[in-house]
């Protein structure tokens, strides 16, 4: 089985894994939790969200509708999209980071510093609120 | 808090913007009330959500080693204890 190139990263070697306990992480069922690794709060959570802020909404009569699931459905997506922004920075500041792979383990430079500096270059661009 | 004041203000735009473009919702209070309302409403279910993470954070910072926070197995882990905690409350 190939590894994602991101598992191979300095920080993860670091961090004591070995490659049999990493074969078992990918095969079970916390996979999913390397795809979205760092979002605010979880999807389920989110969902709760949704359907709480629409529900209380209605019921503080600020807004009706005629349609209850579709409006929680679209808050959700909203709601999803701007917690998943920390997310696509990440994935970003990793594909950068991979292209720096060799420079960064031949200089000695830390990967939690550089992630941290080239994250908060791509947040000002971005005008982004984490 | 985890979820900062201005990420919440941005939250409760995403909602208000977004109920304004379906057909199917109806707008009893103005645009800006049912902001400042989403926004209320929203920072309530934030602050229950900050317990789910201190119970996960709890659970990897009891591990027999210390594991780092920022790596891929810490992200591993916290996403699990996470999960059992929001399961626990039947969300």
């Amino acid at each position: 089985m190939r590894l994602p190139s991101t598992l191979q990263f300095p920080s993860f070697a670091a961090s004591g894994l070995r490659s049999t306990k990493l074969l078992f992480l990918l095969n079970s069922n916390v996979y999913p939790a390397l795809l979205n690794p760092n979002m605010l709060v979880s999807k389920e959570y989110v969902g709760y969200l949704a359907r709480q802020v629409t529900k209380k909404l209605i019921d503080g009569e600020f807004i009706e509708t005629s349609d209850l699931n579709s409006t929680i459905e679209r808050v959700n997506a909203a709601l999803l999209e701007e917690m998943q922004l920390e997310d696509r920075i990440n994935d970003e500041v990793r594909l950068i980071l991979e292209a720096y792979q060799e420079e960064m383990r031949t200089t000695g430079a830390s990967y939690q510093e550089m992630f941290k500096k080239v994250k908060q270059q791509l947040v000002q661009k971005y005008k982004a609120v984490l | 808090m985890r979820i900062s004041a201005e990420k919440v203000n941005k939250l409760a735009k995403a909602v208000a913007d977004t109920l304004k473009t379906l057909d199917s919702v109806e707008f009893i209070e103005d645009p800006n009330s049912i902001r400042a309302e989403a926004k209320r409403i929203l920072q309530d279910l934030v602050k229950a959500e900050e317990k789910i993470d201190a119970a996960a954070r709890l659970k990897i910072e009891s591990q027999k080693r210390i594991i780092t926070e920022g790596t891929q197995e810490w992200d591993i882990l916290y996403r699990k204890y996470y999960n059992e905690e929001v399961k626990k409350l039947g969300i």
